[in-house]
């Protein structure tokens, strides 16, 4: 009687041993070092791979301006005999930008930069379209053209006294 | 015999009547210069020849010949210009002769070129006469002409031409 009153006791100081070494154990908080080692087997997902309920609301800063063309403005052609003169006013389109340069195509051939007001001489007469293109300092560029008919003068008659004759043709439906 | 000779010798224009091409000012100059039947061709101013063709090409080149043998008492510079659709000339005339010019007009006429046989020459508006009362030996005066005319601008000319009292052409010259 005496043994199994022992073995009771035993077995009850064995248990209560345990259960205090579990409780322990799950109200412990681990050392520092266990924080960051045990990784979990599936990793929890970070931001990027959490679809967002709604789409990032993009807030425009300050530094973000933009891009935009310039713009350009042409004044009517002035012709003077063969000397073609056209002023214009071209501002750029992207805040702090600048306007770099104005290109001319005179459209005979020849071509460069000039800025308002821009003066060609043409070697004769003729309906010429003129292309110019306004270049902004972030790249972006305008372009527009304009015709012009330039005369040209009429050479003096070859010398003094000789007549050019005219004939008049009256022509109709009679 | 207008590519024949060139701009520098023979200059033509087409008065239209009672076409499509026919404008109230080729009407009035029509009446003006009495025409009685087309074709009817004037050189410079008088030398009337009606019927037209290459029949008449002795007839036309006798007359024209004739012309070019005179003595022209002016000379004429002109500078056509565009701008904002109005067509401007700047017309120079001098007296080249060695006496006093009166009572003369400077006449403008535009034309267009139709591409077509029978339509170089086309009459498309005549600008209003410049009256020069006097010119005497060696003077030059300015005209500033102008026409709002708007069509064809490509091949749109001007044929400038001081005419007398008569209605003798002294000289003629075009503009293009």
């Amino acid at each position: 009687m005496k043994k199994l009153i022992l073995s009771l006791s035993i077995i009850i100081l064995l248990l209560v041993g345990g259960l205090s070494a579990c409780a322990k154990v799950i109200t412990s908080t681990p050392p520092p070092s266990e924080q960051v080692t045990p990784e979990p087997e599936t990793p929890a997902p970070t931001e990027s791979e959490t679809p967002p309920s709604t789409p990032p609301e993009t807030v425009p800063t300050p530094a973000q301006t933009q891009a935009v063309s310039p713009t350009l403005t042409l004044s009517e052609a002035l012709v003077d005999g063969l000397k073609v003169t056209i002023n214009g006013v071209t501002l750029p389109g992207t805040q702090g930008t600048t306007i770099v340069r104005i290109h001319w195509d005179w459209g005979d051939g020849l071509s460069g930069d000039q800025w308002f007001p821009a003066s060609h001489n043409y070697e004769t007469g003729g309906l010429y379209t003129v292309k110019i293109t306004s270049y902004q300092s972030d790249g972006l560029s305008a372009m527009e053209s304009i015709m012009v008919q330039v005369i040209g003068e009429v050479p003096t008659p070859p010398s003094a006294g000789v007549p050019v004759v005219l004939a008049e043709l009256f022509t109709g439906d009679w | 015999m207008a590519s024949e000779l060139g701009p520098g010798k023979l200059l033509v224009l087409q008065y239209h009547s009672g076409d499509k091409y026919a404008t109230p000012e080729t009407e009035a100059k029509v009446k003006e210069y009495n025409v009685k039947g087309f074709p009817t061709i004037f050189f410079n101013g008088g030398n009337s020849v009606v019927g037209g063709g290459s029949g008449n090409y002795a007839q036309y080149s006798t007359v024209v010949n004739s012309e070019l043998t005179k003595q022209s008492s002016v000379s004429i510079v002109g500078a056509m210009t565009l701008s904002g659709g109005t067509l401007s000339l700047n017309v120079t005339v001098t007296n080249i002769s060695g006496s006093a010019i009166t009572n003369v007009k400077l006449m403008a006429v535009l034309y267009s070129d139709y591409g077509t046989e029978e339509h170089h020459y086309v009459v498309r508006d005549i600008l209003p006469p410049s009256n020069i009362a006097s010119l005497s030996a060696g003077e030059t005066q300015k005209f500033s002409l102008s026409s709002d005319f708007r069509d064809s601008l490509s091949s749109l000319r001007a044929v400038l031409f001081v005419q007398s009292s008569s209605g003798q052409i002294l000289q003629s010259a075009i503009a293009q």
